[in-house]
């Protein structure tokens, strides 16, 4: 029988490697043999067994440290870059869960009232503070004193005091108010409710005022001008006299009339927030109505530090500051941890400046976010938390109907249901819902039906507002 | 007239006869007497010119096909484009997440993509021809202008459209992002390749505009770079309507519209028209969108505001009811 071709050639391969293979393990047994033998006759070979072995030890724990070094590093470095590019596959350790978020902003009334009592009265941001407390900024006081002068004299002058809603401009007057050896003939009318016609306008102008029957402006202006002597009138929260709406804006041309027809006779003080001036100055023109203007959220950083290390030096507790795993992880951290003194005013400067940053001038958000800071009191100890930023995003529900209602709150500082619904022209129901979806987050605050926003939220809203460009 | 004839033979036979008809060229193109000496990379042809009676020897160095395109380096071409396209695509997709998430950049962010696929494309081809291919510059030119001729007479409005495509690009008439008006259609421009322009309509419509007809054409931008851009909102009424009341209404619709950016003036035009041979009054309410998305939910909302108050304050029909006194 022919063996076939392939046959024969695979069993010539077959025993070549065969034979091969008898070599290589021939010449490997030999060779480690002799390895085997060299190693024995090394003198000290335990010992540099011992070394090996701790080296190898040594490399692979360098090896592993190393790793998860790199590791931890590039999740810190890649996380910014995938929040930049709205991917959210690793969660951001620094944003908040939804609910903590919520959470948090919901409870700042109860965890604010856990504080002693005592320290709670230092930090009330009502318009009534002590002398020493106040912070004048950008010397407002000496502006209105002036204008107020300038009027005496017979020149029809008058003031707005803008700023964002908390940021002083009630404890501006009150300042002014102070400034009296003598108390003249004032006037405060302070609207908190919105109103936007006519007749809403008179009839709170009649009554501030003590006229009756006023149906008309022109009834209300005689009737100042005919008074002998010259009044003050602080008139406060002209966001409140109109509606961003087509038939919002009745009773703020009435009041211009009025302002104008009574410059000689009354000094007028008009507070306005930010927000609704910038509407209106864009909208009407209406700068042109004041010949003093004065904005009060334009605190610097050091004013804002000094508005809190004020109000904190008068009360009995010394301060702690605690740092976060990122700080205690700092070099800046670590070269101080010996000197406890230096290490505290690094860790106080690292949190103001973080908390100056969102605060952006204005003392009310400021005093809210150190008094939400405060992690503990112990006996004449308050332990300071490190700043921590909110991320809005973590909500989840900033879709652009949100964001729309959340610009018209900004805008007229505090809204009601059917305010909401006639600024947005959508139904009374769409609107409860928005509001209601908002509260439920915390972002949104409500007294009697009026709904605010939650100060400790402002500065992040506004941020995304004008990123948006629904805010400019 | 030769040498054109091979090069079209050299196009035409495709990638099988190639090798064919160089060698072909090769030995028939040149001298009479031709030694082929062959070497490990090229085939060199070392001619001898017989004719010439000083026994000058010119050498030249002729490249085989087999040896541009080996098996080696049509596999690395294939792995170089693929991945150029991939990387491309990815590249793409992250600027436009990050146009998208970053709403102040968007419009800058997106007219930067066109720029990046040109740059990219280009250097992955330099990298091809150079990098990978190697050809000798002879060769280089002569299938360069092989190609050029044939696909010149091939594929004339193709080329115009990639040229009209870089003269977009290099003129920036518009960007990605820009609200463009050309030849009677309107749209958002979505891409800008080297072809065609895409646009896509206030219906949802998407529109390839060929490049060439961009360039030829007038092109109206709406909003150029920037996020806002104008509308103009127009209403016809009665010629007997009380005109400063209805331009104060006007103006007040759009000002409290929740889609207008109020850095930009809003201003009210009146004009007097004549519809189906009766006297009207064309209200022009042009206002600046926040935001271009809101185009028209802006020009819808100025509408409808305007439209409820006049009916709200029965204002045509009190004018109405006043013209027929007068008369």
């Amino acid at each position: 029988m022919k063996i076939p071709k392939w046959t024969k050639v695979k069993n010539h391969l077959s025993s070549l490697w065969t034979k091969i293979r008898g070599k290589v393990a021939l010449y490997s047994r030999f060779t480690i043999r002799k390895v085997k033998a060299f190693i024995k006759n090394i003198p000290r070979w335990p010992k540099i067994k011992n070394h090996l072995i701790a080296y190898w030890a040594k490399t692979q724990d360098g090896v592993a440290l190393f790793l998860r070094f790199s590791i931890r590093k590039f999740k810190i470095l890649f996380l910014p870059i995938q929040r930049l590019f709205g991917f959210n596959v690793i969660k951001d350790p620094s944003k908040f869960k939804t609910v903590d978020l919520s959470t948090y902003l919901t409870e700042t009334d109860a965890k604010v009232a856990e504080l002693p009592r005592s320290y709670r009265e230092l930090f009330k941001y009502t318009a009534e503070i002590e002398n020493e407390l106040f912070v004048n900024a950008s010397n407002n006081v000496l502006h209105i004193t002036k204008a107020h002068e300038a009027w005496q004299e017979g020149l029809a002058t008058n003031v707005a005091i803008i700023g964002e809603r908390g940021s002083g401009k009630s404890t501006l007057i009150t300042r002014f108010k102070t400034t009296f050896e003598e108390e003249p003939a004032e006037l405060t009318i302070d609207v908190v409710n919105s109103l936007w016609r006519i007749e809403q306008l008179l009839s709170i102008f009649a009554s501030s005022f003590g006229a009756t029957d006023v149906h008309k402006p022109e009834t209300l202006i005689r009737f100042i001008n005919n008074q002998k002597e010259g009044t003050i009138v602080y008139l406060e929260g002209l966001q409140n006299m109109f509606l961003r709406n087509i038939n919002g804006f009745d009773a703020l041309e009435a009041l211009w009339l009025i302002i104008s027809e009574t410059k000689d006779k009354v000094f007028w003080v008009v507070t306005c927030s930010r927000y609704a001036w910038d509407f209106l100055n864009k909208a009407e023109g209406i700068e042109t109505h004041f010949t003093h203007l004065l904005f009060t959220d334009v605190m610097t950083d050091e004013q804002l530090k000094t508005v809190i290390m004020n109000r904190h030096s008068k009360s009995v507790y010394r301060l702690d500051y605690d740092a976060d795993e990122v700080t205690k992880r700092s070099r800046g951290y670590k070269k101080r941890i010996h000197k406890q003194d230096e290490l505290q005013k690094y860790l106080s400067d690292l949190y103001f400046h973080e908390m100056t940053d969102i605060a952006e001038g204005n003392a009310s958000v400021a005093i809210i976010l150190w008094l939400r800071s405060i992690k503990k009191v112990e006996g004449r100890t308050i332990t300071v938390s490190p700043f921590r930023a909110i991320n809005l995003d973590g909500l989840e529900i900033l879709t652009s109907e949100i964001l729309f209602a959340l610009a018209f709150l900004i805008l007229h500082d505090s809204l009601k249901v059917a305010e909401l619904a006639r600024v947005m022209n959508i139904g009374l129901s769409d609107s409860r819902v928005l509001l209601s979806r908002l509260k439920s987050r915390g972002v949104l605050l409500e007294n009697n039906g009026l709904y605010t926003l939650n100060q400790l939220v402002l500065r992040q809203v506004l941020r995304l507002l004008k990123k948006r460009n629904i805010i400019h | 007239m030769k040498n054109t004839i091979y090069i079209f033979a050299f196009l035409l036979m495709g990638s099988a006869s190639m090798p064919n008809a160089w060698a072909q060229y090769s030995t028939n193109g040149t001298a009479q007497d031709t030694i082929v000496v062959a070497t490990q990379d090229t085939i060199a042809v070392a001619s001898k010119d017989t004719a010439g009676a000083t026994g000058i020897t010119i050498d030249t160095n002729v490249v085989q096909f087999e040896d541009l395109f080996s098996a080696t380096k049509v596999t690395a071409i294939l792995f170089v484009l693929i991945f150029t396209f991939l990387f491309n695509r990815l590249l793409v997709f992250l600027l436009s997440r990050l146009a998208e998430n970053q709403p102040a950049y968007r419009l800058l962010i997106k007219r930067i993509i066109p720029f990046l696929n040109v740059g990219i494309w280009t250097i992955a081809i330099f990298f091809v021809i150079s990098g990978i291919i190697d050809p000798p510059i002879e060769t280089v030119l002569t299938v360069g202008a092989s190609i050029g001729l044939a696909i010149g007479f091939a594929s004339q409005d193709i080329l115009k459209n990639i040229f009209g495509g870089f003269i977009i690009i290099l003129d920036s008439p518009f960007q990605v992002g820009d609200k463009i008006e050309i030849d009677g259609m309107y749209g958002e421009v979505t891409e800008i390749g080297l072809r065609s322009t895409r646009i896509v309509t206030p219906d949802d419509s998407l529109i390839s505009l060929p490049n060439a007809d961009i360039v030829n054409n007038a092109v109206s931008n709406s909003n150029t770079g920037e996020l806002y851009c104008q509308v103009v909102a127009s209403i016809y009424l009665p010629s007997t309507v009380n005109i400063a009341e209805m331009k104060e209404i006007a103006y007040k619709a759009a000002i409290t519209s929740r889609y207008v950016y109020m850095n930009k003036p809003v201003v009210v035009n009146v004009e007097n028209t004549i519809t189906e041979r009766m006297f009207a009054v064309q209200l022009k309410v042009k206002a600046y969108v926040l935001d271009i998305r809101y185009e028209f939910l802006l020009k819808s909302e100025i509408t409808e505001l305007i439209l409820t108050e006049i009916n709200r304050r029965k204002a045509i029909q009190e004018a109405k009811a006043e013209s027929v006194e007068t008369k």
